[in-house]
């Protein structure tokens, strides 16, 4: 009788356990910890309108999960960010962030329409995180997950200031590339593999006799689902679909297609019409949209015929990021279409210069340090450039440099003109200490690393991420070999390096809360840069000159890193994310001024972040923690 | 066996410990109607039948759930299946959806009976049509425990037309409020599902009555009442 009361208890429980099963990440969860989460949640409701949890609520005391409805998160006192503010859904949860530091949330949760949500009690909350290892790593650690929301929001944030003539307003059916591909559900798995595979198309949406989508199969299940599965291709492809495939209508706009994306999960929304299939978006239809833009706007680059032509352009850069922003492209691409534009840019400002001023009579190439040297350029960079050069059997090394100096203030000023502002460091090439022969280059960087002051080891730093921006590669990826050669076998001066990075702290508090600056000109202000990047940059560049890799971007770094073993593919990846994340915070923020009209800097207040933000902003920052360890281990330290 | 059982009630013999079970309960003290609403607990209530006249069909399931300080306590429901001796008619399995495997594999009627007064103690008792599920518990307890517990119940066909005249569904059906606050179920008719949609009903009453300036559970009885005399 006792089992069976048990077994009464439980079925009480069953409809609530059968809407968690339907979630992440509480589908994931083992069934004791459902059965636990389900046991001590309480149900409430909010009428369209009423604020569920706010700053004035004091530090949150519990999760909510919605069961229905939808939440939306605004500023306390910005009426203005109704419109552009992010949204909460049907299974999903929070205050998360604002949980797990026992602080009150930043943001009014505010119910949209009628909302029911389920209540989870702080104590619950934690004894939920000690034994649900799943729950845990998707509160504390689930980066990938987030980020996507992340991203949502950043695209949500941009779309609104991206004008109407962006293509992600474009309706649906202007984007449907062919006649939808279609099957019925009793079609052998082997037949509709065999079109997809004919047809080289991506998905087959599976319809009934009204040609009503009932489910679709991708490419991306073929693995899973029927080759690892090990699944009988004889068999009806009804057994492999996902059902209910998300759809829009054909006048519904490409960003809500991109949203729905981006929510689910999924790469592909069928388009009906009074309620029969007419097409199928992807991603890729989607996301093919920017390069249109970014073919042309290079292609102008490059012919552009003045100084004046290329400063406009490189507005349009900055335009571009906004709209790649807003279509949600990643932020590894979009830092390296902003740096291969500006690549275009430096070309043809030296090719202008050639015209203008005389080609140099000797071979020389024009050299990008810094974050240009590894393709990280944001919308705020200034110069940081040099000149490698051949010397002439007619003319001493100096008489040459004396020729090439007044040559490279004039590409300087030109590019100070086009928005990339004069080296305050004076690390251009118009200095005679960065016109240099291989030879001097080579004798210059030995001086560095057999010295190893602090003045030498931050010039390490900005000059050691060389790279070739217009001539001759050959001198250049010899320069690199030789410096890999040299820095592999002085461990002293790797030492000194590794010293000087872990000087840089992340800036998270014992608490796991944020440190800010203490200074006047930004007080309560995060430098993502200095603190957030360059703990991952230092770090990157270190284990590459140790273990002789010649790529110079950070992330190029990081990946080979895995690839040679260096570091487990697993730390790489979160690295990554990690990265990448603080990366496109920054550029949000530097766009966010742009559009105020303000200069851009690297200052984010974590208070005025959404707890999203600041919760994988923590986790990031742990990140770049576990980098420096790895280095202090490397180098005991 | 109670006076008042002796006096009013069949004569059923009952094992002491239900007894003394009974007993405790009458020992409950009733909160009084002057608690604030935004305070006070309720316990929904459906029940799940053999068929649809409460004076004549067998009770086969008991479902309850607590909603105490504006909020439903759906992770400590309460839902008891009955032992049945003879199986239900094969149609009414399509609505209940419990399995005749299920009905056998319940616990005794009168265990059951004693578990939700234990549950529900003396809180006041929600259920959608409550006349239905009063009629079916009270025939049953006095059926297996010989006797009469008193309760005081709120019917939300009456409370729901009260705050909501606007909806013009003086005679609707739980259906209906529900598609009208487009409250998703999964599956109606187990009595837990039904309960949670009553639940979400009554939080949704209880956030109207507030809008309308009701405070204590007493006004919100008088109001439900009020509904129910004006269409007699």
């Amino acid at each position: 009788m006792v089992e069976s009361l048990d077994a009464q208890q439980a079925m009480a429980l069953q409809p609530v356990i059968a809407f968690l099963n339907r979630h992440a990440p509480f589908a994931q969860m083992a069934e004791d910890d459902v059965y636990y989460l389900a046991s001590q949640l309480k149900l409430s409701f909010f009428a369209a309108g009423e604020a569920i949890a706010g700053p004035e609520h004091g530090p949150a005391d519990r999760l909510f999960i919605i069961k229905q409805g939808r939440v939306q998160g605004e500023s306390p006192n910005g009426q203005e960010e109704k419109e552009s503010a992010w949204e909460l859904v049907g299974g999903e949860s929070f205050p998360i962030g604002a949980l797990l530091s026992r602080r009150p949330v930043n943001t009014v949760h505010r119910a949209v329409e009628d909302t029911f949500v389920f209540e989870l009690a702080q104590d619950a909350f934690d004894t939920l995180i000690a034994r649900s290892p799943e729950f845990h790593d998707f509160c504390t650690r689930r980066l990938a997950s987030l980020l996507d929301q992340a991203l949502t929001q950043a695209q949500a944030a941009s779309a609104t200031a991206v004008s109407e003539f962006t293509p992600m307003n474009a309706p649906l059916r202007s984007l449907i590339q062919h006649e939808p591909v279609s099957c019925r559900p009793d079609t052998p798995i082997r037949d509709a593999l065999e079109q997809l595979h004919k047809l080289r198309i991506g998905s087959i949406i599976i319809v009934d006799d009204k040609q009503h989508p009932q489910g679709i199969l991708t490419l991306h299940d073929v693995l899973s689902r029927i080759a690892l599965a090990e699944q009988d291709i004889d068999a009806p492809v009804s057994e492999v679909i996902t059902r209910d495939p998300i759809w829009l209508t054909p006048d519904a706009p490409a960003h809500e297609a991109a949203l729905l994306m981006a929510r689910h999960g999924f790469g592909h929304v069928c388009v009906l019409d009074k309620g029969k299939l007419v097409g199928v978006v992807s991603e890729r239809d989607l996301f093919s949209l920017q390069r249109i833009g970014l073919v042309s706007l290079s292609r102008d680059i490059t012919r552009a015929e003045s100084v004046d032509t290329l400063g406009e352009l490189a507005n349009d850069i900055q335009r571009l990021v906004q709209q790649m922003l807003a279509q949600g492209g990643s932020v590894e691409q979009i830092l390296r279409i902003i740096t291969a534009l500006n690549d275009h840019l430096t070309r043809r400002v030296i090719e202008l210069m050639e015209e203008k001023h005389g080609k140099p009579s000797v071979r020389y190439v024009w050299l990008a340090f810094g974050s240009e040297g590894r393709y990280e350029q944001t919308l705020v960079t200034d110069q940081d450039n040099g000149i490698l050069f051949e010397p002439s059997p007619e003319m001493s090394i100096d008489e040459t440099r004396e020729q090439l100096l007044p040559f490279a203030r004039h590409i300087n000023e030109a590019l100070d003109q086009c928005g990339f502002p004069l080296c305050t460091g004076n690390i251009m090439a118009s200095n005679p200490e960065c016109c240099l022969t291989g030879d001097e280059w080579r004798a210059r960087f030995s001086r560095w690393i057999e010295g190893g002051s602090p003045e030498h080891l931050l010039k390490a730093t900005i000059f050691f991420d060389f790279r070739p921006i217009y001539g001759e590669c050959q001198p250049v990826d010899q320069l690199r070999s030789w410096v890999l050669d040299l820095t592999g076998s002085q461990s002293r001066f790797l030492r000194m390096m590794a010293e000087n990075a872990l000087r840089n702290r992340p800036p998270l508090g014992l608490v796991r809360d944020f440190i800010t600056s203490t200074s006047d000109e930004h007080p309560d202000a995060i430098d993502l840069k200095v603190n957030g990047l360059t703990p991952f940059v230092d770090g990157a560049r270190l284990l590459a000159l140790g273990h002789g890799i010649d790529e110079t971007s950070t992330l190029g770094r990081l990946r080979a890193c895995s690839e040679r073993k260096v570091l487990e593919p697993r730390e790489v990846d979160a690295l990554i994310e990690a990265y990448t994340y603080i990366q496109l915070l920054r550029i949000r923020h530097q766009e966010e001024q742009r559009s105020a009209g303000l200069p851009g800097d690297n200052f984010v207040e974590p208070d005025k972040l959404n707890e999203l933000d600041r919760r994988i902003l923590k986790e990031a920052f742990r990140q770049a923690r576990k980098l420096q360890a790895r280095v202090s281990l490397d180098y005991q330290l | 066996m109670s006076l008042f059982a002796r006096l009013f009630g069949d004569r059923v013999e009952l094992p002491p410990a239900l007894e003394n079970r009974i007993n405790a309960w009458r020992e409950i003290k009733p909160a009084s109607e002057q608690v604030l609403l935004a305070d006070a607990t309720f316990v929904v209530v459906d029940v799940e039948t053999s068929g649809l006249d409460p004076r004549r069909d067998r009770l086969l399931a008991i479902g309850a759930c607590l909603l105490s300080e504006g909020r439903l306590w759906s992770g400590a429901g309460f839902e008891r299946i009955i032992f049945q001796t003879e199986t239900s008619s094969k149609d009414n399995i399509l609505i209940h959806g419990i399995a005749p495997g299920e009905q056998s594999g319940g616990i005794p009627p009168e265990q059951a009976l004693v578990e939700f007064f234990e549950f529900a103690r003396k809180h006041v008792l929600v259920a959608y049509h409550a006349q239905f599920d009063r009629t079916v518990i009270d025939r049953a307890t006095r059926a297996v425990l010989g006797t009469h517990l008193p309760y005081s119940w709120l019917d939300l066909a009456d409370l729901a037309p009260a705050l909501f005249p606007e909806a013009r569904l003086p005679h609707g059906s739980l259906d209906d409020w529900l598609y009208r606050f487009g409250i998703h179920v999964v599956s109606r008719h187990r009595a837990m599902d039904d309960v949670l949609a009553t639940g979400e009903l009554m939080l949704i009453l209880l956030n109207q009555a507030k809008k309308r300036g009701l405070e204590t559970v007493g006004q919100l009885l008088a109001e439900a009442e009020a509904q129910q005399h004006s269409h007699i």
